[in-house]
């Protein structure tokens, strides 16, 4: 599609407006317009940092992709904690007094920091824009095509954004902003930006999802080591289950609103609840309670960009909650031979094989009584994991997968990152050392058998 | 020296310090990931954790210092607590007491006889503990056993976090199988190491710690308890009816005790549990003349029922498949099973049929039965000082909790001050109050309180 290019840079910069016009109203509202130009210049330079890199990397874009999704991550988890910090100074808890000290001594640091800071706000996103119009230039062979395209769509939002920078001078935004709401709600719109769908198929949310799953679980699985329970083959499938609600999807759903809806609801009412200033006592009753009222009017709109983050969150989740669970998927076992000098070979192109899809495939192979299931699965990086459909642990119900983020083992519902297949350990699949030949997925069956035999041993 | 000891305890005892370690051990423990792993977050956030507090003296340090700091705040909070308790402290300074939100100052021309005593019989009546310093103050408080539940609460979550701290870093376990009839001695096995609470990605090397060295016991026999009709536990059935009988020390056999799965059992000062059980036949082979060419108990892993083991005598070219031969309804745990016994030499199946006990099974020539089955058991021996910390801890806390939620209907935490102090020749009485929580009762109390002061001065 031709205007493919001018729908990523459309989105991507209006994505990026948002945090733009609430930090220059911000600084022109406190008296800081000098700090404006060192935050353009961040801007100017973090977009130009980006299209220098991303035409200069040479490595494997997909691992680049993923990386880019873990430092935005970072990037809001540092927002998120600014947040924290602001709010907890306003409790009377100044954590950086003395680097504060010096910052107010030295202009020229502030400055240095509005660069660094704006140009790291834009240079995560602007990378992940410039390699998708690479990609896509490299697609369509036509590169002149796709950036001009892309220009397209970069075109409008910088003039939407220059008017909303306008509008939001007049319309004085900047004072609805405390410090604490202005990071969480540039967190917020990083967050649900790049959240759904982020660069290419990978997306920040679900990211932050899996590690909060993995968190839960290991803490779930530290309390039953800590407290000496036995492990899996001796606890009854129904306990399991019940363990298991812990880092159920609703648990984690419910987790993520509390850690990020949770401190916007107590800045709500932080500020709303703010003691008003005692009136001057030289004002007569009117001029007092209109003071007064106007002290309670600006309470009120320094409550609205934290409800409207509260309230983003919780759209969110409610509609993440409510929509229809993603569909387990567990294919029917192929099965397969080996070619007489104990190698197993796989076509990975025929349509019941084809891995490129990102589905789990399932091959058995008989050898004398037993039957050896084993699995598939193209990771985002690219690598084809080669595993016994068999957990070390739980043996011997196998996997299957939900959605496109997880492989699960069927008997203890423990959802297993589809990055983290092929790696052992825990209740991850057992890997088998496999190669790709040409279109072939080949494995040794001395290898399957041995690695089979181990496990059903237990030795 | 005596106030720089108190500024020094002042900081470490903040909560400022509080953040300021957390944030450091967050900094440290992400800095520590991504160099070791080359990766970003791709393990879970508590395997970070408990890789950076149990490896590396720097970890340890900043968590050890969180946990000084921890124990500091409750100490205060302690410390505060029994000077409520105590008599003749006004636990404020006028200073301080001048930063309350509600507070008075008043002058007065000089403080009248029996002043103090006058306040303390009124607020008395009020069901105030009233405390008096001659010529200095009063201090009046109700509800002062509120802070229990949170002192409590805080309490376990402190020892919660040294025990986990004690069990990441000196936990030693050993897992070991032993047929009835058998002598352990721990000190002649291989194999005890550091426990890996990580999981199977990072690999602990075999140390040799010392612990466990001492313990060594004579299994006596297993109990498949088969009989007791006990109720099925949350655990499985097997597993929650089997128990084994030890006594020790090995050489001297002066104690006997019971082991099951769970709880473990607390001897010789480590922790014991099953955490497998099975069945180890005694087999005899005999050559053609009736002469005994190898006996010995075999440790099979023939559950669950159906399950197929094998072992392969030394200097024997036969492998000797066992699996439990289906008896009545189903598959039952007995003491003489019959086996479903295969003989395999090379790759032909010579021999396939039952073998009731001490039946004998003829082959090529030879023979083989047998007459007695045992059972074995697999023991988790376990070192760690941290379990009854952090059990003290659990405890603590679910009754810090139930103290807590008590508190907050019984009793709610109300103080009072009136200080005289003598400033600049003129003589000041400073009136403050502050509450847990915001109360109407509370507020009308401090209105009559300065409305006895007022009372007082005036007569």
């Amino acid at each position: 599609m031709m205007f493919e290019g001018t729908w990523i840079t459309l989105r991507e910069g209006l994505e990026g407006i948002i945090p733009v016009v609430l930090v220059v109203s911000y600084l022109r509202q406190n008296n800081r317009t000098w700090l404006t130009r060192y935050f353009y210049l961040g801007l100017a330079l973090g977009v130009l940092a980006a299209l220098v890199f991303a035409f200069s990397f040479t490595g494997s874009e997909m691992l680049l992709k993923n990386r880019l999704i873990r430092f935005s991550v970072l990037l809001a988890g540092l927002l998120f904690f600014a947040g924290l910090a602001a709010f907890i100074r306003s409790l009377g808890i100044d954590l950086f007094a003395t680097p504060g000290l010096i910052l107010a001594r030295f202009q020229v640091l502030q400055g240095v920091l509005i660069v660094l800071g704006a140009g790291l706000l834009v240079f995560f996103d602007g990378l992940g824009v410039f390699l998708q119009l690479k990609s896509l230039a490299f697609v369509k062979e036509n590169p002149v095509m796709v950036f001009t395209a892309g220009g397209l769509g970069i075109a409008p939002a910088l003039g939407l954004g220059a008017l909303l920078v306008r509008f939001s001078g007049k319309a004085k935004l900047g004072r609805l902003f405390t410090p604490a709401s202005l990071f969480l709600s540039i967190f917020t719109v990083k967050l649900l930006g790049a959240g759904v769908k982020g660069f290419s198929d990978v997306a920040m949310i679900p990211f932050v999802q899996t590690r909060l799953i993995k968190l839960v679980h290991d803490i779930v699985h530290t309390i039953i080591v800590l407290i000496l329970l036995p492990d899996h083959p001796f606890i009854i499938t129904n306990f399991w289950n019940f363990i298991g609600l812990f880092f159920g999807e609703k648990t984690i759903l419910l987790l993520f609103f509390i850690l990020l809806g949770g401190p916007a609801i107590i800045l709500v009412l932080k500020v709303l609840t703010k003691p008003l200033p005692a009136p001057v006592d030289t004002k007569r009753g009117a001029e007092r309670r209109k003071q007064l009222a106007g002290f309670i009017r600006e309470r009120r709109l320094q409550s609205v960009p934290v409800a409207v983050t509260f309230f983003t969150i919780l759209i969110f989740v409610i509609i993440t909650g409510t929509s229809p669970p993603d569909p387990v998927y567990d294919p029917e076992p192929q099965p397969v031979m080996d070619d007489g000098k104990g190698v197993i070979s796989v076509p990975l192109a025929d349509p019941v094989s084809d891995i490129s899809d990102g589905r789990l495939r399932k091959w058995s192979y008989r050898v004398k009584d037993k039957t050896i299931v084993f699995m598939a699965i193209k990771r985002p990086d690219g690598v084809v994991a080669v595993t016994l459909d068999i957990c070390e642990i739980c043996q011997p119900e196998g996997y299957s997968q939900i959605g496109d983020k997880y492989v699960f083992c069927k008997f203890c519902k423990t959802p297993i990152p589809i990055p983290t297949v092929g790696e052992p350990g825990g209740c991850n699949p057992v890997p088998l050392k496999a190669g790709v030949s040409g279109r072939n997925l080949k494995i040794s069956v001395k290898e399957l058998v041995s690695e089979y035999d181990r496990i059903m041993r237990g030795k | 020296m005596k106030q720089r000891l108190l500024s020094a305890g002042k900081i470490i005892a903040s909560v400022k310090m509080t953040i300021y370690l957390v944030g450091m051990l967050a900094v440290y423990i992400f800095v520590l990931a991504v160099l070791s792993s080359g990766e970003l977050m791709d393990d879970g956030p508590l395997t970070y954790v408990n890789r950076s507090i149990s490896e590396g003296i720097t970890g340890r340090v900043l968590y050890i210092l969180f946990l000084l700091n921890l124990f500091t705040l409750i100490f205060k909070q302690v410390l505060i607590f029994i000077r409520q308790f105590s008599n003749g402290v006004i636990p404020v300074s006028p200073a301080e007491l001048a930063k309350l939100p509600d507070h008075i100052v008043l002058d007065a021309e000089r403080i009248p006889t029996g002043f103090f005593e006058r306040l303390q019989q009124a607020l008395k009546k009020e069901g105030f503990h009233v405390k008096i310093v001659p010529d200095k103050g009063i201090y009046a408080i109700k509800g002062r056993l509120s802070a229990l539940g949170k002192l409590t609460l805080a309490l376990s979550l402190f020892l919660l976090l040294l025990g986990l701290f004690i069990s990441f870093n000196f936990r030693v376990a050993h897992n070991i199988t032993a047929g009835e009839g058998q002598d352990i001695y721990l000190a002649e096995q291989a194999g005890v190491s550091r426990y890996s609470w990580t999981g199977g990605r990072r690999e602990i090397k075999a140390q040799k710690t010392g612990a466990l060295s001492d313990i060594s016991f004579h299994l006596n026999r297993v109990d498949d308890g088969m009989e007791s009709g006990a109720p099925r536990p949350w655990y499985s059935f097997l597993a929650g009816h089997v128990t084994a009988w030890i006594s020790y020390p090995a050489d001297t056999l002066e104690n006997e005790a019971k082991i099951g799965f769970y709880p473990p059992k607390r001897l010789m000062g480590e922790y014991f549990q099953l955490t497998n059980f099975g069945y180890a036949p005694f087999a005899v082979i005999k050559d053609e003349q009736g002469q005994i060419m190898d006996q010995a108990f075999v440790i099979l892993k023939l559950l669950p029922a159906g399950t197929e083991d094998f072992f392969q005598p030394t200097g024997l070219p036969y492998k000797f498949h066992i699996s439990l031969a289906k008896s009545g309804e189903g598959m039952e745990i007995s003491r003489e099973p019959v086996y479903v016994l295969k003989i395999i030499r090379g790759k032909k199946l010579i021999y396939r049929g039952k073998a009731a006990p001490g039946q004998e099974i003829t082959f090529e020539g030879k023979t083989i039965s047998f007459p007695e089955t045992r059972y074995w058991v697999e023991f988790n021996v376990i070192s760690d000082a941290g379990i009854p910390v952090s059990l003290t801890g659990v405890i603590l806390g679910v009754i810090g909790l139930g103290l807590t939620v008590f508190c907050k209907f019984i009793w709610y935490r109300r103080e009072l001050f009136v200080i005289s102090a003598e400033e600049a020749t003129v003589q000041k009485i400073y009136a403050g109050a502050r509450a847990e929580r915001a109360h109407k009762s509370h507020t009308m109390q401090f209105q009559r309180l300065l409305e006895e002061i007022v009372c007082s001065l005036q007569n």
